[in-house]
């Protein structure tokens, strides 16, 4: 991390100011360009192109080879994975390895293309273009070597960062080769090594970062010091939505070492020498009422009118989302009503931000480095290009380091002050005022024929979002929101009228026969969403694209309808793997005024839960097994068969430990397959969950170490939401504050987790990782496609408890948190 | 106000405007010692956990430093140990590394004095007794490999 005045150790790299950097020379300095193909030197060699990177690499000395990347490590493991895969092709003596921080406008993540790290795409957006562009720069580098040694290429062999010509004693470093290597051309094509000849790929290499995190010494947000900073502490509306009408700073400035407050918008922003004077600063607004709210529309709003509001819109005609197979006929029908809550994110390091307005320089843990850079732009009157902007460590992402709000802040804060200026939140702020996971209803019927599903029907409802981390092209979110938000929650009839309140009258609901006829006709919805802006909503359609591909594959993408492509709740909704002969999926957007953001695992949160748990209900009515179930509808992928065999096998599935019961569920997402069994025991209301197997089939695994960590920890994540957590609001205000009310899972409540990977095999069927004394990773299938992992973990843990807590009491869970 | 300090063996002279400061803004902003973090404010997650030495406390007594001031503690004579003073070869910090512990790595330090506390009074925890002997919360879920770490520094610790 750069800091202060002293020269930053790593240079911001715009495209126009990669060029002139080539000009006056990095001798050693390489950006691999996934987008081109190509690996730019910058001494004026390479392709001429203008790059685009996921990674750069400099040989600064034989010692130590850096390579520069543009994710934001969030705990998930990139700054290691990545630098694997670079220097797997490139032959580094991985022992040199530094991994920095790549900062500039160059960075593009190639699912978004924009620079973010979300969906669990930024081993999908590397894997093959990091590889290349590591076999790229190795090809120059024994380019340069036959040059100098004056020999045929093919007498010069890459390795442990030293390329040597065989048959004699002629040899070069690296570092020796850098500067001759950057001015020659990259190869227009490389071979990649096959499966069976990777020696970093597979190994469970200890992370890049973990020697800093542990000492201490690891750079988070909060932790930024800028020559001439001042500290910041905020106070937001304690309304939702509210904004500051006016600041009496009297108390405040009484406040020793306090120097300024300044009314940000949504927020007070107290400034003063160090953050406890800040943060004594908002104490004395608050006690004094030093400043005077404008509440907004939220002062009635309250969780029990936005759960009716939302149920309500299971009466509400939607947006036909997903069409499969005519509706056949039943002789069962299974109908049940889920619910979740509003989550917050809950990142153990709070919101923060060191903004230096002066100079358009920021220091942010994020997830979402253009988005900073345009909304800071906007916000100084300079171009995106101009901002400089630090990621550091962060303490937890999760979706919410994907805003900004927090950002603009600390720059309002220091333009104001005009000096620069690190900004923190406390915690109750960060729980009152994040951007939630949405609430969402769902109501499920499916109907059964003997012991078979003729037709599932899924009506989803829940509040509209959009992603603003994704560059609307000119409009800014709260417009693109504004046009979503009024244009896909029509009114039925006229004579509906909805009241900011969330009071209704007159409630004009219609039968679930009713709807089905309306929402079959597909063109009367149609026409009805032809009133949205076209251009406007293409945009939206078509930065989403991405988004689906990223969540669902590239063939539920196509299969959406266009009237759905705008809507993150729907991902994972779309195109389940079961082979239902018929399928419905209905949308129905309900405006509630609450921020709404991503949050792990996004729409499947949710989504699978509400999936997963009527699959056991279907077992349950048909006396079935729920994994044959599940495996019978799954006959046209052995591959799904296959983790679902296995997760049933090491799990004993059927033989629970005595006093235990057992739940299933399964999930094919963000890329992989993935199930889960766990056991529970119930014991005076009170639910303990004893141990999850997880089997996930992500294609080869990078480094099978961090892998596990991360689907551990994803279980984590959802199992906490599962057990404890709801946002809940009353008279407009957030009722949680801190971990006394919204509650992190303690290790004395931590499960047992085993793990295991799926290794395809040219010849022979596949086999799970770990095997006893199994030291690495082994495929030998060459050119398999690699799915996300830090996200599949969440959604299927609130299921498979939910579906063991049945099989030990016969309560069947429909609503979270679990409340038994 | 002004006050003396014992910070990792060393006695610092502490002024800062308010006197109700808490220990952890104390060591972060006076004194530079980041690797101490704030997390809830409240003492509910334990990232700001510190350890404390002095005649009246027991070994291996620990704080957390955001629920009270630096004064208490100036005031109570108590010497202060933060992460960075742990040698960089401390048996608990070389287990969290062998175990590979920290995802994002925010809690980890507080989670490493913890662990130091629990060893200081048992030098041998069953899994019950870090149930009991850890609150300290992590968000990314690394408590099977914080359970494993333990357990290495406590049979490196006993056999060294």
């Amino acid at each position: 991390m750069s800091k202060s005045n002293a020269e930053p150790s790593v240079t911001s790299f715009t495209r126009r100011q990669f060029l002139q950097t080539s000009a006056v020379g990095m001798g050693g300095l390489f950006a691999l360009s996934s987008v081109s193909g190509l690996v730019a030197g910058c001494n004026g060699g390479g392709s001429g192109v203008v790059p685009e990177a996921d990674v750069m690499v400099r040989f600064i000395s034989n010692e130590i080879t850096e390579i520069l990347i543009g994710f934001s490590e969030m705990g998930q493991g990139v700054n290691t994975a990545l630098p694997m895969l670079v220097a797997e092709e490139l032959n580094v003596d991985w022992s040199t390895v530094k991994v920095a921080e790549g900062v500039g406008s160059i960075f593009d993540n190639n699912v978004y293309n924009t620079q973010v790290t979300a969906g669990s795409t930024s081993v999908i957006s590397s894997w093959t273009p990091a590889r290349e562009a590591g076999a790229r720069l190795r090809e120059m580098l024994r380019q340069a070597a036959a040059n100098r040694f004056n020999v045929s290429i093919d007498q010069c062999v890459a390795e442990n960062s030293v390329v040597s010509v065989t048959g004699t004693d002629q040899s070069a470093t690296y570092f020796e080769l850098a500067d001759a290597a950057s001015q020659l051309p990259p190869p227009a094509s490389v071979t990649l090594k096959s499966p069976a000849d990777w020696t970093l790929i597979g190994r469970p290499i200890p992370r890049l970062d973990t020697p800093d995190k542990v000492h201490g010494t690891a750079e988070f947000g909060i932790d930024v010091e800028v020559d001439g900073m001042l500290l910041a502490a905020v106070m937001h509306c304690p309304v939702i939505g509210g904004t500051v009408a006016s600041i009496d700073n009297t108390a405040a400035m009484a406040v020793a070492g306090v120097r300024a407050v300044v009314d940000t918008g949504n927020a007070a922003v107290v400034v003063a020498d160090g953050y406890w004077s800040a943060q004594q600063g908002v104490h004395a607004l608050y006690m004094e009422s030093g400043v005077t709210w404008d509440y907004g529309d939220n002062i009635n709003l309250d969780s029990a009118g936005i759960s009716k509001r939302l149920h309500s819109g299971l009466r509400r005609p939607g947006i036909p989302v997903y069409k499969k197979g005519a509706k056949g006929d039943a002789n069962l029908t299974l109908e049940a009503t889920y619910e979740v809550p509003f989550l917050a994110h809950a990142a153990l390091e709070t919101m923060n931000c060191t903004a230096d307005a002066q100079n358009g320089e920021i220091w942010v843990p994020t997830q979402a480095q253009a988005s900073v850079r345009s909304h800071v732009a906007d916000e100084l009157g300079l171009t995106p290009d101009q901002v400089q902007v630090h990621t550091t460590f962060m303490g937890g992402g999760f979706g919410r380091r994907l805003n900004v709000d927090f950002v603009l802040q600390a720059v309002r804060a220091s333009q104001a002050v005009g000096q620069p200026v690190k900004l923190i939140w406390s915690r109750d702020q960060c729980t009152r005022h994040d951007y939630y996971r949405p609430a969402a209803v769902a109501r499920l019927r499916v109907g059964i024929n003997g012991n078979n599903i003729a037709w599932w029907h899924h009506r989803l409802v829940a509040p509209p979002y959009v992603p603003d981390w994704l560059d609307f092209e000119g409009s800014s979110r709260a417009s693109v929101e504004t046009t979503i938000l009024e244009n896909v929650d029509p009114p039925v009839s006229g004579a509906e009228a909805v009241g900011e309140d969330g009071q209704e009258q007159p409630p004009q609901e219609l039968t679930d026969d009713e709807l089905d006829a309306l929402e079959e006709d597909l063109q009367s919805i149609e026409e009805e969403a032809a009133s949205t802006p076209e251009s406007i909503i293409g945009t939206i359609k078509e930065k989403f694209a991405s988004v689906f591909i990223a969540a669902e594959g590239a063939v539920e993408e196509a299969s959406t309808t266009e009237d759905a492509k705008g809507h993150v709740n729907v991902i994972g909704l779309v195109g389940l793997p079961y082979d239902f002969p018929s399928e419905r999926v209905i949308y129905r957007p309900r405006h509630v005024n609450v921020p709404l953001g991503f949050w792990r695992a996004v729409g499947p949160s949710y989504n699978i839960f509400f999936i997963e748990t009527m699959m056991d209900e279907v077992a349950t009515a048909t006396g079935q097994d729920p994994v044959a179930l599940r495996r019978g509808l799954l006959s046209a992928e052995p591959d799904y068969q296959f983790v679902l065999d296995s997760v049933a096998d090491k799990s004993n599935w059927g033989s629970p430990a005595a006093g235990r019961s057992q739940g299933v569920a399964f999930f094919r997402g963000f890329g992989s397959v993935s199930a889960q069994v766990v056991e529970v025991s119930v014991q005076h209301g009170r639910v303990r969950v004893h141990k999850v197997t997880c089997v996930a089939d992500c294609g080869p695994v990078i480094n099978p170490d961090i892998a596990a960590s991360q689907v551990v920890g994803a279980i984590v994540f959802g199992l906490t939401a599962a057990l404890y957590d709801a946002i809940t609001m009353e008279q407009g205000r957030v009722f949680e504050d801190n971990f006394g009310n919204y509650r992190l899972l303690p290790i004395r409540e931590m499960p047992e987790v085993e793990v295991f990977f799926v290794e395809r095999k040219l010849n022979g069927p596949s086999q799970l990782y770990p095997r006893p004394g199994q030291t690495k990773y082994e495929t030998d299938v060459p050119d398999q496609q690699i799915g996300g992992l830090g996200e599949v973990g969440t959604p299927l843990i609130a299921p498979a408890v939910a579906n063991a807590i049945f099989a030990a009491t016969g309560t069947r869970v429909r609503t979270l948190p679990i409340r038994l | 106000m002004s006050y003396t300090l014992n910070v990792n063996g060393e006695d610092r002279t502490i002024d800062v405007p308010q006197d109700n400061t808490p220990l952890l803004w104390v060591l972060r902003e006076a004194l530079g010692l980041k690797g101490t973090k704030f997390g809830c404010g409240s003492g509910f997650c334990g990232a700001c956990t510190v350890h404390i030495t002095g005649s009246d406390l027991p070994n291996g007594s620990r704080l957390l430093s955001c629920v009270i001031s630096g004064a208490e503690v100036s005031n109570a004579g108590w010497a202060v140990t933060t992460i960075e003073g742990l040698p960089d070869d401390d048996p608990v910090k070389q287990a969290w590394i062998d175990q590979q512990v920290p995802q994002c790595g925010y809690c980890q330090p507080g989670m490493i004095m913890a662990t130091k506390s629990l060893l200081a009074n048992n030098p041998n925890p069953s899994d019950q007794d870090i149930d009991t002997a850890i609150p300290n919360l992590c968000r990314c879920g690394t408590y099977l490999r914080i359970r494993k770490a333990i357990h290495q520094a406590a049979n490196t610790e006993v056999t060294t």
